[in-house]
């Protein structure tokens, strides 16, 4: 293959994955969140008695089905592209995605399904106690779907608890505690979930508010709105702190996707965060100073050291310094990195040579290099081996991602969610008022909300995955060396043939969800 | 002479297997009634499940058949490592 037609597979590669990756995350978070906003309401009802819970119970069960039905197995192409279009990578990538992943899998497959059963098929049936309890496994077992994934995605991004053995040419597991509860995976799974849950909440105020603009089904609409905003608001609060929590840990494990965050380019300390700019677009291509990458900016002084090193005065690196190094800093040039890679490469490729040979002595002798264990062996893989993705690079801008895209996305998944803490008090405030319906415009922005709480969801995996190129493992392989041996007219076809399958499904979601919504709640259809 | 009779009635094994296979048997009526009646009452239902039986027959009949084939499938872990490892060396660039 030669050099473009592997950059074309790397992009269509990409770009197919990024489409169902993007596709799937339509239909989970509300999965993650509806769950246990009908747990709640159907709590309410156990507790009081009261039918006109169990309508409103009945009826968000209705649309999560939906949701569910739709969206469930769009997840399992992932893994069809990693077997197809990644096999390097899927290989290389070891026990992550092994025993552990498909275990969980089946465990909350079967814990959702069964118990989902009964939350549909239950009512009248089984106990009201049963029936409360089947909902909130149902909510728990969607959850626990995520995990797994969400600790694997936080491996690729900061990868601990696993060795690399060049016999089998995976990375495996030597301490699954380390690799469980590593920090950014604990402070993804938070985050994320915490984002579901957010993302379901908006979900139930915005439909909630279009009833109450069109004046039916009032109380319906009020009930599941105090509910909703006050779960809303909680997981709105989570989605910020750990937000927070996640810039911070980007600072110290990705240091270029949080320069690329704040279109960084010369590093400091006592730095100030953008709150609003434009920036350049051609940043791989020319160099640009911190004066010279923004046309135009806000700024709220000292926040960006702060959300970095919470203050203790340490140096913020910027896109220059990771490119060319800081020797100051005690920062390597990534030309330095590029050379110690390809000693890695070559070590690699010497006891390839080794090992077809059949020259024991040679072989035992570069296996040493591996092992973590012997002094030699921690020397190289702490000074080479963990630059080995860099060998793959001709030149250091390589490792820029698009910072473009990555500052924008950044603005507009904090700026929503910003908004959206405003939103949820202000409907705690006028629902405890019992104002909701004075406030029209109140009720349009909580509508409004709903399409832009989807696309801040969506721009957060933007500023994670497009924010880590060029790696699918951080510093250890890039896109480049992740690829398999496919023609890029296959990714095409595939591509289309996603875009053709995953439209259809979008547009029957929003269809027979719009139907329903606008039969409303009284209808106690399964 | 008998000044009364007792029976005693001690169940055998295979009456408590019995019992048990029948209670089995009503456990799974039950399961199978409670999914049946469940299926059977769905509305909206019938046309998601229509909608995810055609998303599963094109994933898996079709995508995965014709389009996905796995790149290292049919190979000992060996082979595997082998093919890995001189992808990772070979990246011609």
């Amino acid at each position: 293959m030669t050099i473009l037609t592997a950059l074309e597979v790397v992009d269509w590669s990409r770009a197919q994955f990024a489409l169902t990756a993007m596709y799937h995350w339509i239909f989970v978070p509300l999965t993650l969140g509806l769950g246990f906003i009908c747990a709640i309401m159907e709590t309410i009802y156990y507790r009081t008695g009261d039918q006109k819970w169990k309508n409103i119970t009945k009826f968000w069960m209705r649309l999560f089905a939906i949701n569910f039905a739709i969206g469930v197995a769009t997840g399992i192409i992932l893994e069809f592209e990693f077997g197809t279009n990644w096999s390097n990578y899927s290989y290389f990538v070891g026990d992550i995605f092994g025993a552990p992943l498909a275990i969980e899998g089946i465990f909350a497959f079967f814990m959702e399904s069964t118990f989902l059963a009964v939350m549909y098929f239950g009512w009248d049936r089984v106990s009201k106690r049963f029936h409360l309890a089947s909902t909130w496994l149902t909510a728990f077992g969607a959850n626990l779907s995520a995990i797994w994934i969400l600790i694997a995605n936080s491996w690729m991004q900061y990868p601990v608890g696993m060795r690399f053995n060049p016999d089998t040419m995976r990375n495996e597991m030597y301490d699954f505690w380390l690799v469980a509860t590593n920090p950014v995976a604990i402070n993804k799974i938070t985050h994320t979930v915490s984002s579901g849950f957010l993302l379901a909440s908006v979900f139930v105020v915005g439909i909630s508010a279009w009833y109450l603009i069109k004046r039916r089904n009032i109380d319906f609409a009020k009930k599941s709105i105090r509910i909703a905003a006050i779960f809303g608001l909680f997981s709105s609060l989570s989605v910020a702190y750990t937000g927070d929590a996640s810039a911070y840990l980007v600072a110290k494990t990705q240091p270029m996707k949080f320069a690329a965050m704040e279109a960084l380019m010369d590093g400091g300390r006592d730095l100030g965060l953008t709150a609003m700019g434009i920036v350049a677009t051609d940043i791989q291509t020319e160099d640009h100073t911190n004066e010279s990458v923004t046309a135009f900016k806000m700024e709220i002084p000292y926040m960006l050291s702060m959300l970095a090193t919470r203050g203790d005065g340490s140096f913020v690196p910027g896109i220059n310094d990771i490119v060319y190094g800081n020797e100051k800093e005690g920062m390597l040039s990534t030309v330095e990195k590029m050379r110690r890679g390809k000693i890695a490469i070559n070590t690699l490729k010497e006891y390839n040579e080794s090992k077809k040979s059949g020259d024991v002595a040679s072989m035992a002798e570069i296996k040493a290099k591996f092992d973590y264990n012997t002094t030699e062996g921690k020397e190289f893989m702490d000074n080479f081996f963990k630059y080995f993705g860099y060998g793959y690079f001709n030149s250091p801008s390589e490792i820029i991602p698009d910072i473009a895209l990555i500052f924008y996305s950044f603005r507009i998944m904090v700026g929503v969610g910003a908004m959206l803490i405003f939103i949820f008090i202000m409907l705690i405030y006028l629902s405890y008022k019992d104002q909701l319906t004075k406030y029209r415009w109140a009720l349009y922005l909580t509508l409004l909300s709903l399409p832009l709480t989807y696309i801040a969801t969506q721009t957060g995996w933007i500023v994670s995955e497009v924010g880590r190129q060029p790696w699918t493992i951080q510093d250890m392989l890039p896109t480049i060396a992740s690829i398999s041996d496919v023609t890029s007219t296959a990714v095409k076809t595939t591509f289309f043939i996603f875009v053709g399958l995953f439209t259809t499904l979008l547009i029957a979601e929003i269809r027979i969800m719009l139907k329903q919504i606008k039969i409303g709640p009284k209808e106690n259809n399964n | 002479m008998y000044l009364c009779e007792i029976t005693l009635y001690l169940p055998s094994k295979y009456d408590l297997d019995n019992k048990y296979n029948e209670n089995k048997l009503i456990m799974l009526k039950k399961v199978y009634y409670f999914y049946r009646d469940g299926f059977r009452s769905m509305k909206v239902g019938r046309t998601l499940w229509l909608i995810i039986i055609i998303k599963l027959f094109i994933m898996f009949a079709i995508l995965k058949v014709f389009f996905f084939p796995s790149q290292l499938g049919g190979m000992t872990p060996e082979e595997k490592a082998n093919t890995v490892r001189e992808n990772l060396i070979n990246i011609n660039k």
